[in-house]
């Protein structure tokens, strides 16, 4: 299951499992955001590389207009995943507390 | 009753399509005793009847409401016409095209098991008078017949087409296949082996071990997702990167020239990652670029452990390099093994959702490190299996290991290893 919705705080909650089964849905709500966006992750359980193609594709298209995404909350196992995947170079992490 | 399982009978023969349509027609004429026959089948997307066999005429297309025959396809109820022009239904126009007089005509819907219709049959002017009830029944049991068989035939079709499909694929694994190391190379005092398993019958994922004139090239490339279009993506990037070298590209230059080419090429959600190293094994030592492939594990026989390597940069085809990156190096002592495992390795899932993981790998090559490496390869692929239990594989496995080795010792021992 994969939940992504606008918080209270205009952040972009994302919880559950951004893999290859949700990431059409994921893109869907990802390509409706401009600017700079931050992406609240601390429930979200899981990233496979098509996930990670889903903010790939986003950061792009933000960075063309001098915006970004921004992940917060990311948890220890799935910042691995942005670390040896190299992909922590394009994107500004919070790790969770 | 014998004229239908006659029938029966032939239909069941392995036709294709137009043989089957043949039989039908020919086998309505005989038992309905009627001059001529035709079968139109239903094309739902144009929503269109198409006359595929019939006696006398081209094959023809009409809308599916049209004359005598739309109205069976709309309504799916048999219609018996005694007198065709005296019915307002009924469209002259087949008869002009085929200089014919229909004088009366039956007309059944073919509807499948699944009560779609298939296609509507049309016998026409039986010998000595006109289609009476019994002529409906056995027309009726005919038609039944013919749509299993149209079925099972369209079926048979779809299986061949699957089968077709399946040779293609199985010529695009042998094209990849053949991109991989035929057999290891030799260079003295190493011992490399690759390993390559994809999911499906092709993969994301590629490996190359190949002597060049800038010495040992090593390569573990992984790209996004599995099957025919990333096996492209991958493929693509094992050529060029051979072609660069054989170019006389340096590591930098070829690392930098080939993330660019992905770069315009791959799709915005598409990447892969590589590790590309070159190894000089006059002085051991390995200059590396790896976008992000890693974790890259450099196993040191002289403390017995690990050491993990981030990779060096984003995957390739992420975005343009305006410079060239600099490439980081690995000493390789004796007995001393280079470690890239792709992460359909590292995330292999048992079937209560466990992964495989790297402590795994780590503790493998530290029981197993001295054993040739197509040995530890083995276990390594070993352990997977008996770690899975049966839980299919999910995403491509693919394994490069390069073992610098051991000194031999006068007594027999080896030297660097504890």
């Amino acid at each position: 299951m994969l939940a992504i919705e606008y918080g209270q705080d205009g952040t972009v909650v994302i919880a559950g499992r951004l893999d290859a089964a949700h990431a059409a849905a994921a893109q869907s709500f990802l390509d409706q955001v401009e600017g700079t966006v931050t992406l609240e992750c601390s429930r979200l359980e899981y990233i496979s590389s098509a996930g990670l193609g889903v903010l790939l594709k986003t950061q792009k298209r933000l960075f063309a207009s001098a915006g970004k995404i921004r992940l917060s909350g990311v948890q220890r196992h799935l910042m691995d995943i942005f670390v040896y995947s190299g992909l922590d170079q394009l994107f500004e992490i919070e790790p969770a507390r | 009753m014998q004229a239908i399982l006659d029938v029966n009978s032939a239909l069941a023969a392995p036709f294709d399509l137009k043989t089957m349509l043949d039989e039908v027609v020919a086998a309505a004429k005989q038992v309905l005793h009627a001059d001529r026959g035709s079968v139109w089948l239903h094309d739902p997307v144009a929503d269109e009847l198409v006359l595929e066999v019939a006696t006398g005429i081209l094959p023809m297309r009409v809308p599916s409401s049209a004359g005598l025959v739309g109205a069976c396809a709309r309504t799916r109820q048999m219609i018996n016409v005694p007198d065709c022009y005296a019915d307002p239904r009924f469209d002259p126009g087949v008869d002009k095209v085929s200089s014919y007089h229909t004088r009366c005509m039956l007309t059944l819907p073919l509807v499948d098991h699944k009560g779609v219709l298939v296609g509507v049959m049309q016998v026409l002017n039986k010998a000595g008078g006109v289609f009476d009830v019994d002529d409906e029944a056995l027309a009726t049991a005919l038609a039944a017949q013919c749509a299993v068989a149209l079925q099972r035939v369209r079926m048979t079709e779809a299986l061949i087409e699957g089968e077709k499909m399946l040779q293609a694929l199985e010529v695009a694994r042998e094209v990849q296949m053949s991109t991989l190391p035929a057999t290891m190379p030799a260079l003295s005092s190493y011992d490399v082996c690759g390993m390559f398993r994809p999911a499906e019958l092709t993969g994301g994922d590629t490996f190359d071990l190949a002597v060049l004139d800038q010495g040992l090239l090593v390569v573990l490339g992984d790209a996004t997702g599995h099957g025919v279009g990333p096996a492209l993506s991958v493929t693509q990037m094992h050529a060029m990167l051979r072609i660069a070298f054989r170019l006389g590209a340096d590591l930098e230059t070829a690392f930098r020239q080939v993330n660019n080419r992905l770069a315009e090429t791959l799709a915005s959600d598409r990447f892969i990652t590589a590790f590309i190293g070159l190894l000089d094994p006059s002085n051991h030592r390995m200059r590396f670029l790896s976008g992000g492939q890693g974790p890259i594990l450099h196993f040191q026989a002289a403390t017995g452990m690990c050491v993990r390597h981030k990779p060096t940069s984003f995957p390739l085809g992420v975005m343009p390099l305006s410079v060239s990156l600099p490439a980081v190096t690995l000493e390789m002592q004796p007995g001393d093994i280079l470690v890239l495992v792709s992460d359909g390795i590292y995330e292999y899932h048992d079937a209560g959702g466990d992964t495989f993981g790297e402590q795994r790998v780590h503790a493998l090559v530290r029981a197993h490190y001295k054993k040739p490496t197509a040995e530890l390869l083995a276990i390594l692929l070993q352990a997977v299996r008996d770690f899975a239990k049966g839980a299919p594989q999910q995403d491509d496995m693919t394994a490069v290991l390069v073992k610098r080795e051991a000194l031999a010792m006068t007594d027999g021992s080896q030297a660097g290893l504890r």
